[in-house]
């Protein structure tokens, strides 16, 4: 069963929307703790700041269930927000990330250009994932944040982009998968990724 | 990265129209059709205009059905009344909310929906035309209302908001396919550390690419995506492959 965190700055729509187009029939919305037993695979989305994701993670009482869940090795991907608030803090905010990933998030200087980093822009595969297998050389996807990730780990980048500066803009660490773009918005790139991850082998528990 | 080419769908009532200078609509169909057009063809992004929103904000099941076509980045603006309308859209499948006249008339839900949504989810559109006199200003409620600002200062007042885009669209171009207002979007790009969007006018690719060398980072279009080239009586929903992009911005 896939579970869709729901902690309402959420696009949920769009996640559906791709899962259905994909072909994925067990898909749940999770908006309560209670909701993750039984889920075997998550996807956490995310739209907003750091510090109100957070904040309404742990109003629901998601956030300590969700954590304890993801150290479990329970397949997850996270998507902007999400992947954001698996590394342990951010510059957009002052609340401790979920500390999932040794990395921070940090604010796209102005000398970049424009910001936020809005539009399609390539990816740079780092290392070969399952989640990541199939995609073509010049894959490109859609980024839309202000804020970017750098990871303490360099065995932890799947994918690095250029935007004035390289950034993280996919980590992997065992089934644990964060990704700064939107994959549900970025067409048959964004689809083989969704193809992929509902693919992978289901925790136990 | 290449700059972003953006099909504008104007909607009135769920209708697909298209306007000359913000007028004389023209119905042109099922805006689904159109969406799921762009969507085979890879479109880059889609901006959702409705027209006809009134006192009941959004109309959320339309939208809603809209957004399941597009697995391209969707950004609607249109009778936003509060933050619930904002976070609804979201939820749904947005990615973007836009602003208009709440700029001036409800700057605290702009700064609000820039503040719990992010900037990068909140746009602001510029409508701005010559007034009798040829002095060019903003304007608002579908470029009715003299904003008394000009452009530059009505992206600015904008700006201070904390928004993350501006679409600047010119009214008396709006339709014609001649060419985008250049002179107002190098003048707001200049000062603008936001991405800036050209709209209204585009007749051809040269013109998103002289709005580009004018300092716009992506290019908006209605006419030219709708129409077989200048003929407004020629229905074709057209997008150019991504080679072609690829081929003007030189990459």
């Amino acid at each position: 069963m896939l579970g869709i965190i729901d902690y309402k700055v959420v696009n949920v729509g769009s996640i559906l929307n791709i899962l259905k187009k994909v072909g994925t029939k067990n898909v749940t919305i999770v908006s309560r703790p209670e909701q993750l037993e039984g889920v075997t695979k998550l996807i956490l989305p995310g739209i907003g700041s750091f510090d109100k994701g957070v904040h309404n993670l742990k109003e629901m009482g998601l956030w300590q269930p969700l954590k304890e869940k993801l150290l479990t090795n329970t397949p997850c991907l996270g998507i902007c927000l999400g992947m954001q608030l698996m590394t342990k803090g951010s510059e957009e905010g002052s609340s401790e990330g979920l500390g999932l990933f040794d990395a921070e998030v940090k604010l796209f200087p102005q000398t970049v250009g424009r910001v936020p980093h809005m539009g399609w822009n390539f990816i740079r595969q780092v290392k070969n994932t399952p989640v990541t297998e199939g995609l073509p050389v010049k894959s490109r996807f859609y980024f839309v944040h202000s804020y970017y990730v750098q990871a303490n780990s360099p065995e932890d980048v799947l994918f690095s982009t250029n935007y004035g500066v390289e950034f993280v803009s996919a980590f992997q660490k065992n089934n644990l998968y964060g990704v700064q773009f939107h994959p549900e918005k970025s067409h048959k790139f964004g689809m083989k990724i969704f193809e992929n991850f509902v693919r992978l082998p289901c925790s136990q528990d | 990265m290449l700059p972003r080419l953006i099909p504008v769908l104007l909607i009135e009532n769920r209708s697909l129209i298209k306007t000359k200078k913000f007028s004389s609509p023209v119905y042109l169909g099922d805006p689904v059709n159109a969406l799921r057009i762009y969507n085979e063809k890879e479109v880059d992004e889609v901006l959702i205009v409705d027209k006809s929103t009134g006192t009941n904000g959004p109309d959320f099941e339309f939208l809603e059905d809209l957004a399941k076509e597009a697995f391209m980045p969707m950004g609607y603006v249109g009778g936003i009344r509060n933050i619930d309308d904002a976070k609804k859209l979201i939820s749904i499948g947005y990615e973007k909310v836009g602003f208009n006249g709440a700029v001036l008339s409800k700057p605290d839900l702009v700064k609000l929906a820039a503040g719990e949504l992010g900037a990068q989810s909140v746009f602001v559109v510029v409508d701005f035309k010559k007034n009798l006199f040829g002095t060019t200003y903003a304007y608002t409620s579908n470029g009715s209302k003299n904003s008394q600002l000009k452009p530059l200062e009505f992206s600015k007042k904008a700006l201070e908001l904390g928004i993350g885009e501006l679409i600047i669209q010119s009214i008396d171009k709006d339709g014609c396919m001649t060419g985008y207002d250049l002179d107002i979007i190098k003048e707001i790009s200049k000062s603008a550390t936001v991405p800036v969007v050209a709209c209204g006018g585009a007749g051809s690719l040269n013109h998103f690419s002289e709005a580009i060398k004018n300092g716009a980072e992506a290019v908006a279009a209605g006419s030219f995506f709708v129409f077989m080239g200048q003929d407004r009586n020629s229905i074709l929903i057209n997008y150019p492959p991504y080679e072609k992009v690829e081929e003007i911005f030189g990459v």
